[in-house]
């Protein structure tokens, strides 16, 4: 939607405080279909209207769209008032991205971490992205590592390879953080056909000026670097230039970003036991980052069944991260769910949250959905992840968060004091229905009066409705009432809450 | 007559003060109140809206202005910044004024409250120039307007009260035809004072959005119950109450009820052509016209040619929409294949009220390698009523394009 007169009429259309535009895309109704019964998936949905409209933004809103239209459609309003502002690939679904103050880049509509950016000056991941705004944030660095690597391509031309290399590395010393002269220099490697130790001072410079900028710092290293440095040296050799990489890594610096393929990819490079060396270093640095540790348990759980030596190392290490003392799967598998799935929650790691989440649901029995019937459309909590108040209190247990959501059934109860349960839905969702399963007992009162709120950010809430009364299910019916949200939670000011099941329907609108 | 003097006056008093300070909403509002005055609010943002700010500090804050729009003038500053102390300030000004529910929908915006504080109207978007000239001229109209709506009000009011129905009805569809915010009881105020709705105003008023009506036919008919969908809309026909651009919505939704009922092609054909000429350049008209030629029709300058149009040797293609009157000059039509292994043409026929007017002979083949053909027809005195033909030698079923130029 950039053409001259798209951009005229959204200038006008939707011209608002900058934060705001990460909502802009909800300005066009979200229709699979539209009115005449056509597909968005056919050229047929747009194509009567063609023609018909002053720009192809005014079409888009008043006949609707899917996620690509109305994520372009919010994009191009932040671009049409002068906003840097980009579309992005998520998962089986169209996201876009906000620079919502002069140094913040904030997701918009977005349902994932994996993300990959449709307009980028370097790669096209968030990380990167990350890092080019810091990169050019101090134009002066900018300029002079600009300078020297220029500096650098003229001694080359003139054959004086060695002061050519000194002047690259000056360059990348000048700014660490410029993503495009660690390309460049690596190419200057591969063109001069650089040696062993050359690439390992690479790396080591490499780790040094992309500190905090892991994803891209291991993309160079990936796909420049290693595949030289490796090519000669023995697993053990390549061992230890692979855990130099490991035992730098401090947390997710631009974002999450797909560190299990890069630990697949190491994977690939070692024989059988060196892999069991690098997976048993990999546990004992990164097992109790709240960043790496849920994804690396889920990760070795894949790769290794729990009956598997592999496996039981692995539960044996959470375990002996944990401090509890006990033993077994059941124990390992209960400290995953208070860490590493506690920790995914936080962090509105969906499918962390998730993976652990089924595993540990092995230790509870399913509860009867006897007394729930549905609402219209698809259980949309099932595939989204719980957020409790007062993580770690003594009554709370985590291995039951993930029931809550779905058929199985689970338990979760929040410190004393102002309390909330929050569920982040799968997608997107025009919400037409919400029950929510009391405990039962003396306590079953708490959650009178709780507050309904509905948030498509989880961090602005409205409130849409309450629970009366002191029932053993609360039923809300809120077909018709278009309330579209991706966060839903109950809230009380003044006692703890707890829940069996928090179970949310609705339409898909992502 | 006392009033337009007594509003001079109040106008004069309410301009007075404008110059000293912009006043808050609650300020606003309350001097609305008591000189039982409309009252404009122009919500901008001064620490992010430049053209904002120079409506703002050069148009809104002029003396003459607040004359000139007959009301009082107020504003509501939205900050961009999200905390701090110019932000608490900004808030403390702003109260009593919430936006949702508001009618804002962009920024700049000025809207319109009456005494009672109703929403009379709203001037923003694409309504509301972007030049500060035009936007003041435009403000001067909406002022205007919703001036006159603050007339009809009284009126209304007045002829309720002593129980003139036919005035009050004159008044509350006069007031709903301002272009402005409408009654919420607009639609029960016309069926108390009309209940046979004998003027059709009930019946225009209450016309749902093109695209509800259109979704409701739809999916009546693919779930098997078209015979309802037919029966309302052609009772909806049958009501001469609607305007043509009503009725052009109500063929379209008829059109589309055809169309997913199994076995009403021709009906859907009929209707979507009748769409087309009840209103052809509105959204419904265009659409009605070009899913006609989608769907049904035959080739067109419009969307080409496609799979569903024979191409027999010894007939020929009548272009739909080929333009109807010609003035004399040089003009060619040219075919673009996009699909398909071949299609072979003989030539092309330019036809004037249904007789020859000029043969070209031309015979060629659209490939992959060789797609396009063009034919240049010299016409030497105008002529009326024309259509075009394509005259075909067989081939393969394909699709392609076809554009007129002059």
């Amino acid at each position: 939607m950039g053409g001259a007169e798209s951009l005229v009429y959204l200038r006008d259309r939707i011209c608002w405080p900058r934060p705001d535009y990460v909502k802009a895309c909800w300005q066009a109704p979200y229709r699979s279909y539209n009115c005449l019964a056509d597909s968005v998936q056919r050229p047929d949905y747009y194509m009567p209207f063609n023609g018909s409209y002053a720009a192809m933004p005014e079409m888009v809103i008043d006949v609707g769209g899917v996620c690509g239209a109305l994520s372009n459609l919010g994009a191009s309003a932040a671009i049409a008032n002068g906003i840097p502002a980009s579309t992005m690939g998520e998962p089986g679904h169209c996201a876009y991205t906000v620079k919502i103050s002069d140094d913040e880049w904030k997701p918009a509509y977005s349902l994932s971490w994996k993300r990959s950016m449709h307009t980028s000056l370097f790669e096209a991941t968030w990380q990167n992205l990350m890092l080019t705004e810091a990169c050019f944030s101090d134009p002066e660095r900018v300029a002079k590592s600009g300078d020297l690597s220029r500096k650098a391509f003229a001694l080359e031309m003139d054959g004086d390879l060695e002061q050519a290399a000194d002047c690259w590395r000056q360059a990348l010393n000048a700014h660490g953080l410029h993503y495009g002269l660690w390309v460049e220099w690596a190419a200057f490697g591969e063109r001069t056909d650089r040696d062993a130790n050359w690439w390992r001072d690479y790396q080591t410079a490499l780790l040094v000026g992309l500190k905090g900028h892991e994803e891209p710092a291991w993309t160079v290293l990936s796909k420049r670097v290693y595949p030289r440095l490796l090519a000669e040296m023995d697993d053990a050799e390549k061992l230890r230039v692979l855990l130099r990489w490991v035992r730098n890594l401090q947390n997710w610096g631009g974002g999450r970003w797909n560190i299990e393929g890069a630990w697949n990819w190491m994977f690939k490079q070692l024989g059988e036991d060196d892999q069991r060396k690098l997976v048993r270093v990999m546990s004992e640095r990164l097992i109790e980052s709240p960043d790496f540790g849920p994804p690396l348990v889920v990760w070795l759980l894949a790769k290794y069944s729990p009956d598997s030596e592999e496996g039981r190392d692995t539960l044996g290490l959470i375990l002996k991260a944990s401090g509890s003392g006990r033993d077994g799967a059941q124990s390992a598998l209960k400290q995953l769910a208070r860490t590493a799935m506690l920790d995914a929650a936080e962090r509105g790691d969906v499918d962390t949250f998730q993976a652990i989440g089924k595993q540990a649901s092995s230790l509870s029995e399913p509860l009867s959905m006897k007394g729930i019937e549905p609402f219209p459309g698809d259980l949309v909590s099932a595939g989204g992840l719980l957020q409790v108040s007062g993580r770690g209190n003594r009554w709370d247990s985590p291995e039951n968060h993930w029931g809550i959501l779905g058929e199985h059934g689970g338990r979760c109860h929040t410190n004393n004091g102002a309390s909330f349960i929050a569920v982040r839905l799968e997608h997107h969702t025009e919400i037409t229905g919400i029950v929510i399963q009391n405990l039962k007992g003396g306590q079953s009162w708490r959650a009178t009066d709780s507050r309904i709120e509905i948030s498509t950010d989880g961090e602005s809430w409205e409130q849409i409705g309450s629970l009366e009364g002191n029932k053993r299910f609360y039923r809300l019916d809120l077909e018709g009432k278009y309330h579209r949200a991706l966060w839903v939670r109950m809230a009380k000011d003044t006692n703890c809450l707890h829940v069996r099941r928090f179970l949310v329907w609705g339409h898909r609108r992502s | 007559m006392a009033f337009p003097s007594i509003f001079a006056l109040m106008a004069l008093s309410l301009a007075g003060g404008q110059a000293d300070q912009p006043r808050s909403f609650s300020s606003g509002r309350a001097l609305s109140i008591e000189h039982d005055s409309l009252l404009f609010v122009l919500v901008h943002g001064s620490d992010w809206h430049p053209f904002g700010e120079r409506l703002f500090g050069e148009v809104w804050q002029e003396k003459t202005f607040g004359e000139e729009m007959k009301g009082v003038l107020a504003d509501v500053d939205i900050l961009q910044v999200r905390d701090g102390a110019a932000k608490t300030a900004a808030d403390a000004r702003n109260k009593g004024w919430v936006k949702k529910g508001s009618g804002l929908q962009t920024y700049p915006a000025v809207l319109a409250y009456s005494a009672e504080g109703v929403l009379v109207g709203t001037c923003q978007g694409t309504d509301l120039p972007k030049d500060l000239a035009a936007a003041k001229r435009t403000l001067i109209t909406f002022g205007e307007t919703c001036a006159r709506w603050k007339v009809l009000t009284n009126a209304i009011a007045r002829a309720s009260a002593v129980g003139d129905k036919a005035a009050e009805l004159k008044g509350v569809v006069a007031r709903a035809t301002l272009g402005l915010e409408r009654s919420a009881t607009l639609l029960e105020d016309i069926k108390r004072l009309d209940p046979s709705d004998e003027a059709g105003n009930y019946a225009r008023l209450s016309f749902p959005k093109w695209t509800t009506l259109v979704k409701q036919a739809t999916d009546e008919a693919k779930a098997g119950k078209g015979d309802e969908a037919e029966q309302r809309l052609k009772g909806m026909l049958a009501n001469n109450a609607y305007t043509s651009e009503q009725r052009c919505v109500i063929h379209l939704a008829l059109g589309s009820a055809y169309r997913r009922w199994e076995g009403h092609a021709e009906q859907a054909a009929l209707h979507f052509q009748a769409a087309a000429q009840a209103d052809s350049n509105s959204v419904c008209g265009i659409a009605g016209r070009r899913l006609y030629l989608s769907l049904y029709g035959g080739p067109s300058l419009s969307l080409g040619w496609s799979k569903r149009h024979p191409v027999k040797a010894g007939t020929y293609w009548v272009i739909e929409d080929a333009p109807q009157d010609l003035e004399p000059g040089s003009y060619r039509l040219r075919l673009n294949r996009t699909r398909g292994k071949q299609l072979m043409i003989t030539g092309a026929q330019l036809l004037s009220d249904g007789k020859v007017q000029i043969d070209l002979v031309q015979a060629t083949t659209l490939t992959k390698a060789s797609p396009t053909v063009e034919f240049t027809f010299t016409v030497s005195e105008a002529l009326t009523k024309t259509s075009l033909r394509v005259l075909l030698n067989g081939g393969d079923a394909g699709t392609g394009t076809m554009s007129w130029i002059e």
